[in-house]
């Protein structure tokens, strides 16, 4: 369970907006473009500086150092000047002496904007050649092989598919607070996955070595991507407003302003097509991606290549090109949300798998089967599937939960009822751990044991439920073999580990774990060796007491990158990921075709977690991804008007999974016999790849539709998310 | 010992004067920023999400003291005078954890936390009130609570062990207080609350309103509406607040009707056994409007007053044939709800005027059927995309005086009359109800926004209104008759 679980339950924990505020200190309203595209011809703010308590308003012209946030590509500036080109687009801050006076003041700016016409379509965008990066290929083959596989198909199929955005949804909106010290220094408490990227970019913004900033996190309300780099803005803008008043500055987001400022996943839109052979077997796929990128770029260029990565799912394809295409729309910047891509790329395939397997009057459960990858295959980008389980987790999955049975009893079922048809949905996932970028897969550890044997361990990993801090705890617990509870995580620091990638890609454990485990096996080493002199047996606080009287060096830092990594984009050829994480869920819908509305009854899932490290979290895991995963294709309907506004912009709106949508069966066993020998003490990471078990729950009610009604000109029910709108206009309309 | 002022407050332990705020502010602000009591969250400031729960605690004409667990982004600090506050700080035990908590924590039911402070709370109030301890009765009490991180599945096994945990407690009321303080479940503050509630002054036991509007025009009751709309405005506002105690707003039988006091909440009428008695699925139908911790705030009045064209309430009471009372302090006057809608939020009330009471039937006529339908994105706390209800006599095979109510196909709530004259006396099968779908299509006119399009609300209601058919008359309509309809 998560290290501060109790705590929590006491309302204890402390979330940066919970922090005591210091002597004087003020807070930010950030104000924001209310349209998506546009001429900034005048920034009227006299009337909200006038106001009661507000102590300054900032734009573009208090910046000291570079108006620039852009992490991957130096496109978006802090504050909007001469142009905006999405809603939500800051443009100034309001700093005020109450949260309430700052908003209040907030309403009294006032903007002369020269319209322009927006693109929200990624297709749009790119007919009009609006790329935030150059789009790319990947694949095994080249355009004259993957033709000639078509050509020797037995059935070909295409079509199109389409996703929805998704809102983080994190229940901890964002925050940060930020306090100058002494020396023209600054302390920044940020709700941010990526401590470093907050120091980086806030130097680069105020002028200031990053020396001179420092980040801290104790905890985030969630994240999930969202506050990757998304995060960064607000505590630069705290940052910038306690730097230009010498107060102490917090911005913290309500709901609707985050929802409509911050970054969510990408919508896309893809066009595939998809070769088979007599038996099923895949010979060829070709796959056209358009993300969604917004309004600048983010970190959407690393999310398309994750895209790409996963663009073949769990399947080996024999000749198959992938296209993707980045699109620069007036839509907010898309960002990472857990998946980072991959879910995207699968969706994909799943559809032209589903199509298939109705163009040749298969079940898709069969034609999933045969293709799955086996140990030794290689991906289209070159690596080779080692420690491969796609096909034991499928096969213990459908042994486990009986498929067979499953599917005889939903085709009975469906024999028997006219207004209630239910589907199966089979969900295999592969998904690749590491940072794509591989420069990232480094971290960082210092661990100190303190005199009366209490153990210290820093690492630039942020806890946001993930339950990495008592990942951390365990692997330094099993070296050092101390009593538990004399272990303490700390606040993550910059100050502490530097220079540290952001927590993310399922690889937070991964990486900070190992560089723990490093740390603490030199102090156990060293702790040995002492062992050995003192001829007796010694308690740890006698042992570390005894260290510090031998003038042992009783603190350790230490450094893991991950080794075999390596990518070259030019050729898409490498090997991008230390491994990979499979498993299978068997989904089981019913939709009610009268009223057009639908449950999930069934979640059943054999999930490769390597040697858990923590078992309780990892289920926990599970269990909150596939609802994620399963709220992106179904209800959560992110919705923008064609103007570019957004239209689900309140929790009224937007409708993330509640108790009662939330599937009522959920069973997940791990594999056994499992051990991950690529990671820390045999475990795998766990915090993605789940998610995209969801998708099994899209083709199990789009399975159930199709039994009702089977529509020539319906269209093929490949848009997600399937609201209930989409499906009675699916069977009725 | 000098009286305490009128805005004081028990939180936890302690009684609070809030005479620094205007009544109009939120207690979650209040608590937050004024208190500086933490642990209460802000998630989504409009009552969906649950992260802010709280439990306020009333004193009944009995002298007992009653909990609900309710959203303090719906409440006013105005709401709170002469009531319980209790926040999660003051669910803690001194040391250790309750029941409720410890059973959260052993089940997993707590990744980032957030959340949890919430879901503490609304467990919390399910050991106060429930009457029956099962994993369904502990679901339904946190279903308005939102947790991004588990999927609730750790949530629910937590429920389950707290209900069979406590399964078997004494009936809510103050021998179950005294049980669940000596059993640790909550501090001992619990126990002499009444005691302390008591020797408050109350500004609205006996039916007084607080404020006196001047700087707030509208009256409100639980605000869930008006809070959602106009927060920043209230913050520094004294609105009239109509809202009174749970005894004093109590639905009751009078002659042949019911009557519902205008700030009857939606959770009241949950509990009124003459209402959940009226159709057979009433009580499940009401699980249907908003969540429960919204419902304990949402009247009667102002769900209908709100006048949005997607009300539930509304939508159920037209076709319950409900007549408003109306008073404006000088004179009252009687009018069929169904006259109340001139245009969008437009009202035929005089000015000042406020609905003091709604009445319905006090049972259904034998022979008299009812249905309510609604589809939203969610099926639970979700605003409806279409909402309906439908009555009618079943009498020889016909239909007879029956009320059609639509929400979402138009600029208010409204009775579709030409399609219920149109089924009078027809025979009820699925002929009369085809050609009765082609009525109703004349008379709606559904505009396309983010809770669906115009095509798929008029396709919508046609199905519900096929559902109405085949929920009441299974015997008479078949299934497949409705099913292969093409739109």
């Amino acid at each position: 369970m998560s290290l501060d679980a109790a705590q929590h339950t006491r309302g204890e924990s402390l979330f940066t907006d919970d922090l005591p505020e210091p002597e004087g200190c003020t807070f930010g309203a950030v104000f924001t473009s209310t349209i998506a595209h546009g001429k900034v011809l005048a920034l009227h703010t006299d009337e909200a500086l006038a106001a009661p308590g507000v102590v300054r308003i900032l734009t573009a012209a208090d910046v000291p150092g570079e108006n620039q946030i852009g992490a991957i590509v130096p496109d978006e500036p802090l504050f909007a000047e001469t142009d905006v080109h999405h809603e939500g687009q800051p443009i100034a801050m309001v700093i005020a002496t109450t949260p309430e006076a700052a908003r209040a003041a907030r309403h009294l700016i006032r903007v002369d904007f020269k319209e322009l016409e927006p693109v929200t379509c990624p297709r749009e965008a790119a007919r009009r050649g609006h790329f935030i990066v150059p789009s790319r290929t990947l694949g095994n083959a080249n355009q004259a092989k993957l033709t000639d596989a078509f050509k020797k198909a037995h059935v070909v199929v295409e079509g199109t598919a389409s996703m929805g955005g998704q809102e983080h949804l994190y229940l901890e909106n964002q925050a940060s607070l930020a306090a100058p010290l002494e020396g023209g220094r600054m302390r920044i408490f940020a709700g941010t996955q990526g401590p470093t990227a907050v120091q980086r970019v806030a130097a680069r913004v105020l002028d200031l070595p990053m020396s001179a900033i420092e980040v801290e996190v104790k905890r985030l309300g969630g994240g999930f991507g969202g506050k990757e780099d998304q995060a960064t803005p607000w505590a630069t803008f705290a940052a910038l407003g306690a730097l230009v008043t010498g107060r102490p500055v917090k911005v913290a987001l309500q709901r609707e302003e985050d929802m409509i400022s911050t970054g969510k996943r990408h919508p896309y839109d893809a066009d595939w097509k998809i070769g088979l052979d007599e038996e099923g077997k895949i010979v060829a796929y070709e796959a056209t991606l358009f993300q969604n990128a917004g309004a600048s770029a983010d970190l959407s260029p690393a999310i398309l290549e994750r895209s790409l990565f996963h663009g073949t799912g769990s399947y080996f394809v024999p000749a198959t090109r992938i296209t993707a295409h980045s699109c620069r729309t007036n839509l907010v910047p898309f960002t990472a949300f857990r998946g980072f891509g991959g879910p995207q790329g699968m969706f994909v395939i799943e559809s032209a798998l589903a199509r298939a397997a109705e163009v040749m009057g298969r079940n898709p459960e069969e034609l999933q089967a045969i293709n799955l990858l086996t140990e030794g295959d290689r991906f289209p980008f070159g690596q080779i599937a080692d420690g491969c389980h796609a096909r034991r987790g499928f096969q213990e999955a459908a042994e486990r939960y009986d498929l067979a049975g499953q599917r005889n009893s939903v085709d009975a079922f469906n024999t028997a009822n006219v207004r209630h048809k239910r589907g199966l949905g089979v969900m295999p996932v592969c998904f690749g751990i590491s940072f794509t970028n591989t420069m990232m897969n480094q971290a960082g550890a210092l661990v100190h044991i303190y005199t009366d044997g209490s153990v210290h361990v820093a690492t630039g990993a942020v806890e946001m439920g993930q339950g990495v801090t008592a990942k951390l705890r365990a692997i330094a617990h099993h070296v050092l073999e101390c009593d538990i509870e004399r272990i303490t995580i700390a606040t993550t620091s910059t100050t502490t580990v530097a220079n540290t990638s952001p927590t993310a890609a399922s690889a937070g454990a991964d990486l900070n774990g190992m560089a723990v485990k490093i740390a603490c096996e030199q102090l156990r080493q060293r702790l040995d060796d002492l062992r050995a002199k003192l001829d007796r047996k010694t308690a740890w606080p006698e042992l570390i007491a005894t260290a510090h009287a031998e003038r042992i060096h009783l603190s350790c830092g230490a450094h893991y990158s991950t080794p075999k990594l390596e990518y070259n984009k030019e050729l898409e050829s490498g090997n991008p990921f230390a491994y990979h994480v499979f498993g299978t869920a068997i989904t089981q819908a019913t939709v009610d075709c009268l009223r057009g509305t639908y449950t999930i009854d069934s979640v059943h899932i054999v999930h490769d977690a390597g040697r858990s490290l923590a078992p309780l979290i990892d289920q926990g895991q599970v269990e909150g991804a596939l609802a994620q995963g399963i709220g992106w294709l179904t209800l959560e309907d992110l919705q923008f008007s064609d103007q570019g506004r957004l239209l689900s912009r309140a929790l009224a709106t937007y409708k993330a999974p509640d108790i009662y949508s939330s599937p009522g069966d959920v069973r997940v066993t791990f594999l056994e016999d499992a051990d991950n020998p690529t990671a820390v003490l045999g475990s795998k990471g766990i915090g993605e790849p789940p998610l995209m078990y969801g998708i099994g729950a899209y083709f199990a009610i789009r399975a159930a539709a199709r039994q009702f009604r089977t529509r020539a000109n319906g269209g093929d029910l490949l848009q997600a998310p399937l609201t209930p709108e989409r499906l009675l206009m699916y069977l009725h309309g | 010992m000098p009286t305490p002022p009128p805005s004081s407050f028990l939180w936890n332990g302690r009684v609070v004067v809030p005479d620094d705020v205007a009544p109009g502010r939120l207690l979650l602000d209040y608590l937050r920023r004024d208190l500086r009591s933490v642990g209460t969250k802000e998630g989504c400031r409009e009552g969906d999400c649950g992260a802010c729960a709280v439990l306020l605690g009333e004193l009944g004409l009995d002298g007992a003291v009653t909990y609900r667990a309710v959203p303090s982004c719906m409440v006013l600090v105005g709401h709170v005078a002469g009531r319980h506050v209790v926040t999660i700080e003051g669910l803690n035990p001194g040391r250790g954890l309750s029941p409720v908590q410890a059973a959260v924590v052993e089940h997993g039911g707590s990744q980032c936390g957030f959340c949890t402070p919430g879901f503490i709370v609304s467990f919390t109030g399910f050991l106060l009130n429930a009457t029956e301890f099962t994993t369904e009765a502990a679901k339904s009490s946190i279903a308005g609570n939102l947790c991004r991180c588990t999927g609730y599945v750790s949530l629910v096994r937590a429920g389950a062990s707290i209900a069979s945990h406590f399964d078997g407690l004494t009936a809510p009321g103050p021998d179950r207080i005294r049980a669940l303080v000596a059993t640790g479940a909550i501090p001992a503050c619990f126990d002499g609350a009444a005691s302390k509630l008591a020797a408050l002054p109350s500004p609205d036991r006996n039916g007084r309103a607080t404020g006196d509007g001047t700087s707030f025009e509208a009256p409100l009751g639980g605000g869930t509406d008006l809070i959602v709309q106009q927060g920043a405005k209230l913050d520094e506002a004294a609105p009239r607040i109509l809202l009174r105690s749970e005894s004093a707003r109590a639905p009751y039988v009078e002659g042949d009707h019911l009557v519902m006091p205008g700030d009857t909440t939606f959770e009241d009428l949950r509990r009124c056994t003459a209402f959940a008695g009226l159709w057979p699925l009433a009580p499940k139908d009401l699980e249907r409007f908003a969540s429960g911790i919204i419902r304990e705030r949402a009247t009667v009045a102002g769900n209908i007053t709100n006048a949005s064209p997607i009300a539930d309430g509304t939508a159920m009471l037209l076709a319950l044939g409900a007549e408003l009372e109306l008073s404006t302090g000088a004179g009252t006057r009687r009018l069929p709800l169904s006259k109340l809608f001139l245009g969008y939020k437009q009202l035929a009330l005089e000015p000042g005027e406020i609905i003091h009471a709604v009445r319905t039937p006090r049972e259904l006529a034998p022979g008299r059927h009812f249905s309510f339908e609604k589809v939203s994105k969610r099926e639970y706390l979700d605003i409806a995309t279409v909402t309906t209800a439908f009555s009618a006599n079943l009498h020889e095979g016909t239909f007879s005086c029956v009320l059609l109510s639509a929400g979402g196909v138009g600029p208010t709530p409204m009775l579709l009359e030409k399609t219920a004259s149109f089924l009078e006396g027809k025979a009820v099968c699925a002929e009369s109800v085809l050609e009765a779908a082609a009525v109703i299509d004349t008379e709606i006119a559904p505009i396309s926004d983010v809770r669906g399009s115009a095509s798929y609300k008029r396709l919508l209601l046609r199905q519900l209104f096929f559902a109405h058919v085949l929920k009441l008359f299974p015997d008479l309509v078949a299934e497949s008759e409705l099913m292969e309809v093409s739109a």
